[in-house]
């Protein structure tokens, strides 16, 4: 077992000329609560999407668990993505049967019970759930598996702030502690009091990468004020907007 | 296994979608057996001009084999595009599989929605019909076919070269199809009009390949039917099926950008 659990290499990606990574060098061990934190269009999804193997780099390399993205990453990786990735005929419990078919680290009973706690009756249609409901069943799928790196893409972006906390609570109980959440965000002040580390990345540069204990005590301030300050958009001169 | 575990939930989403058709072709074709005016045995043998409601379950049963179709073109389109290349790929391609297995899955399963449709189209027509069964086996087209096999019976190789064939142009179909989207994916926008331009280029390109090798004066030369001849061909059309697939698995594996 790698000390390091990701490790990326001059990580750069370009749509079409733009670049979303430039160069990104990261490394993250065991056992932390990361967050990944940037505006819009900071790369945090790119980021994501290659550590999953959804896309491939333009440049660089990243490993996990010191192995290329390829089948043995995909089996200790758990992805949230941000978009629902269900076909129509399928229920809950078909989900369940194929996540149990293909990860050996996916919980049946305990998939069961947290749809349970959660109010979603696991053998209605995907199709006939509302939006909210699907979201909670993708929570389920992701956090009823034992992985060793749990890559969640904006899980608390367009809810309301009760169901902020509900969705983090749920990660919170229910992930591998031995493994590592790397959650990607732009509402820094929902994640802060559970997070180890934070990475900022800006225009897909690493601006910094740190605990959470040492930013506050090297800026004075919290991270959610750090993010604020570093990531403040700039007023036209002469005029407001 | 993994392979196994991929074509379980590539089967049970095309049962899904042919849960109805299917048993619906079938059951028109047996009403239409009833709705017509059949005297006697075979198509040939109608009494009188259809009614009303026997040119009705005809409308119904070509309906629903046109439908039939159409739905076997969708489910092969849309369970690689919208299932590899689309949100649903955000899933399948997290699974701890191989590309080539995601690609052989949906291939096996799209053969098999061809080969079972039209099994259930001939059934359908062949239910619609009040049949001498004793008398087909001995005449027709069945009884020649019937004694020409019986004939032949040694001739094994000759059936295995014809079912080669057949299952070799249905895969060739599909994975043109295949390779097609998976061309328009490498483009950064108009993805599903850039699969349709290279569908167009892949097929007048095969064409041409195919005219020019069959142009050439070593296989003029073979006697028509000879035993070479089948197996160049078999060969031939192994050899783009192989590289199809492996463009598709090569775009998927390396070119893969769900964005």
């Amino acid at each position: 077992m790698n000390e390091l659990l990701v490790e990326c290499r001059g990580l750069t990606k370009s749509y079409g000329g733009k670049l979303a990574l430039n160069g990104v060098d990261l490394s993250l061990g065991r056992g932390r609560i990361v967050g990944l934190l940037g505006p819009n269009g900071s790369g945090k999804t790119t980021l994501i999407k290659i550590l999953c193997g959804l896309i491939q780099p333009t440049q660089g390399s990243a490993t996990i668990d010191g192995r290329m993205v390829g089948p043995y990453t995909k089996s200790i990786i758990s992805y949230l993505p941000d978009r629902m990735y269900f076909a129509d005929w399928m229920r809950a419990v078909d989900l369940f049967d194929l996540f149990a078919d293909f990860y050996r680290d996916f919980d049946r009973p305990r998939a069961m019970a947290m749809c349970q706690s959660l109010g979603v009756d696991p053998k209605d249609r995907m199709k006939t759930m509302s939006k909210g409901t699907k979201e909670k069943v993708q929570l389920v799928l992701v956090m009823a598996r034992k992985a060793q790196l749990y890559l969640l893409d904006e899980p608390i972006a367009g809810v309301d702030p009760a169901a902020r906390d509900f969705i983090l609570r749920t990660i919170l109980t229910n992930y591998n502690e031995e493994g590592t959440v790397l959650i990607s965000t732009h509402l820094i002040g929902d994640i802060e009091p559970v997070l180890d580390e934070a990475v900022f990345l800006k225009e897909g540069k690493i601006t910094l990468h740190d605990t959470v204990d040492d930013i506050r005590e090297k800026s004075g301030k919290s991270v959610d004020a750090l993010f604020r300050e570093v990531f403040r958009a700039q007023p036209l001169e002469g005029g407001e907007f | 296994m993994m392979l196994a575990k991929l074509l379980k939930y590539d089967f049970r989403s095309m049962w899904k979608q042919f849960a109805v058709v299917w048993p619906a072709a079938l059951v028109i074709g047996l009403v239409n057996r009833f709705t017509l005016p059949w005297e006697g045995s075979g198509v040939s043998a109608m009494a009188e001009t259809p009614t009303a409601v026997g040119v009705t379950t005809v409308m119904l049963l070509v309906a629903v084999l046109m439908i039939m179709g159409v739905l076997a073109l969708v489910f092969i389109l849309q369970r690689f595009y919208k299932g590899l290349l689309g949100d649903e790929g955000y899933l399948m391609h997290t699974l701890p599989v191989k590309p080539w297995q995601l690609v052989t899955s949906k291939l096996i399963c799209a053969v098999v929605v061809i080969i079972v449709s039209g099994i259930v189209a001939m059934l359908a027509l062949l239910v619609m019909v009040p049949m001498d069964w004793g008398a087909v086996f001995q005449s027709g087209f069945l009884g020649d076919a019937i004694q020409w096999a019986a004939m032949n019976l040694g001739d094994v190789l000759m059936m295995v070269e014809i079912c080669l064939l057949m299952l070799e142009m249905l895969v060739l179909l599909v994975l043109l199809l295949y390779t097609s989207m998976a061309v328009g994916h490498l483009f950064p926008r108009h993805r599903a009009a850039m699969s349709v331009v290279a569908f167009v280029v892949l097929d007048i390109l095969l064409s041409n390949l195919t005219s020019l090798l069959s142009g050439l004066e070593v296989l003029a030369a073979l006697p028509a039917n000879s035993q070479l001849g089948i197996w160049l061909v078999i060969l031939y059309q192994a050899v783009l099926c192989a590289a199809m697939f492996a463009g598709t698995t090569l775009v998927l594996s390396k070119r893969l950008n769900l964005e």
